[in-house]
């Protein structure tokens, strides 16, 4: 928000600005309309964040058993920010397979995000320019679920970018740190306790609330049954066309 | 490889928001079909990492009965903290009896 305010600072004659600040107080309005979204996306992303944090750790410590340098592993984590697709990816480099493979597969897993991209456009339409070629670095499953959740009810462009923000950052973090502690650790975790178990769970947690009503829920069912019907094709793309035959058989039962 | 990959997903993550741009509007079916986007694709994802273990089914029933009470307890409380709690509370329940 300071950015913002400096903007205006330097667009306005003197005296418009001081009458702006005396009458209007729009910076300082808008300045506290983010400083709440921001929190609310913090909070709204808390419990996640820690579910994220074994998904990091399960990644950081395939990044140690592998052929792949830890420093490249770690780096990944920055660069891509999508942990099924840095895992396949992985598996991959692991097993010598040829670089265009390795980065297909990554780009197919990753593809589900230009449905997200779609979901989020007309709220991000909204935002100036540097926001809207920016944030999307940060876009993931959790940061696009809860941002879509929060948008319903939320029609402000200020509130909608910082909450994506603050929402998006806390699980980019999570994932950062959890990856680094990971590929530091090794084999430390003890495998009794299945943490991986977090990741289905989490994704559950976020699923759930989006269920409201028939096409919703058909979206859901025909998605899920079609993705473990894929289940013997490439990874990645049982998911997306899970998620195709979903939207469309959610709209077939609009009709 | 990682950079190329994470060039590309950068693209993908930006495509359809870089083309949207300020006043368009979105007509009721097309917005129709975005609301659909996140209950389909996520769904996918929980029978992916729930139901399915590699290119077979998953056996271990654990899963499928925490999973359940996780879903019960989001449908009922819509809280993400307590769906959590509640799934790897009853995993590890279900670990130490059976």
């Amino acid at each position: 928000m300071r950015g913002g305010r400096r903007l205006v600072g330097r667009s306005l004659p003197e005296d418009r600005r001081r009458s702006v600040a005396r009458s209007g107080h729009t910076g300082s309005v808008e300045e506290a309309t983010a400083r709440r979204a921001a929190r609310a996306g913090v909070r709204a992303a808390a419990p996640l964040v820690i579910a994220v944090f074994p998904f990091g750790l399960v990644y950081g410590v395939a990044v140690g058993a592998s052929s792949v340098d830890p420093w490249v592993g770690g780096a990944a984590s920055w660069l891509i920010l999508a942990g099924a697709a840095q895992l396949s990816m992985l598996d991959l480099i692991d097993g010598d397979a040829a670089w265009i493979v390795v980065v297909s597969t990554g780009l197919v897993i990753n593809a589900r995000f230009a449905l997200y991209s779609a979901a989020l456009a007309p709220a991000f339409a909204r935002f100036p320019r540097r926001w809207r070629f920016t944030l999307p670095y940060l876009l993931t499953d959790q940061a696009a679920a809860i941002s879509l959740q929060y948008y319903e009810h939320q029609r402000d462009p200020v509130a909608r970018r910082w909450f994506f923000l603050a929402g998006a950052s806390s699980f980019a973090a999570s994932w950062w740190v959890s990856s680094v502690i990971g590929v530091l650790a090794g084999g430390g975790i003890p495998e009794a306790l299945q943490i991986s178990f977090a990741v289905p769970v989490m994704f559950l947690a976020l699923l759930v609330p989006t269920l409201r009503d028939r096409t919703t829920l058909a979206a859901a069912t025909v998605g899920a049954g079609v993705a473990i019907l894929g289940a013997p094709l490439p990874n990645g793309i049982n998911i997306l066309i899970g998620a195709l035959a979903g939207i469309a058989a959610g709209r077939v039962s609009d009709r | 490889m990682f950079t190329l990959a994470g060039v590309g997903t950068f693209l993908i993550r930006m495509s359809v928001i870089s083309l949207v741009g300020r006043g368009v509007t979105v007509s009721p079916p097309v917005e129709a079909t975005l609301r659909l986007i996140a209950p389909a694709v996520l769904a996918a994802i929980v029978a992916d990492t729930l139901v399915l273990d590699g290119d077979g089914l998953n056996t271990e029933w654990t899963w499928f009965v925490a999973g359940a009470v996780a879903a019960g307890v989001s449908w009922r409380w819509r809280s993400a903290g307590a769906t959590m709690v509640a799934g790897m509370a009853t995993l590890w329940l279900l670990l130490a009896v059976f």
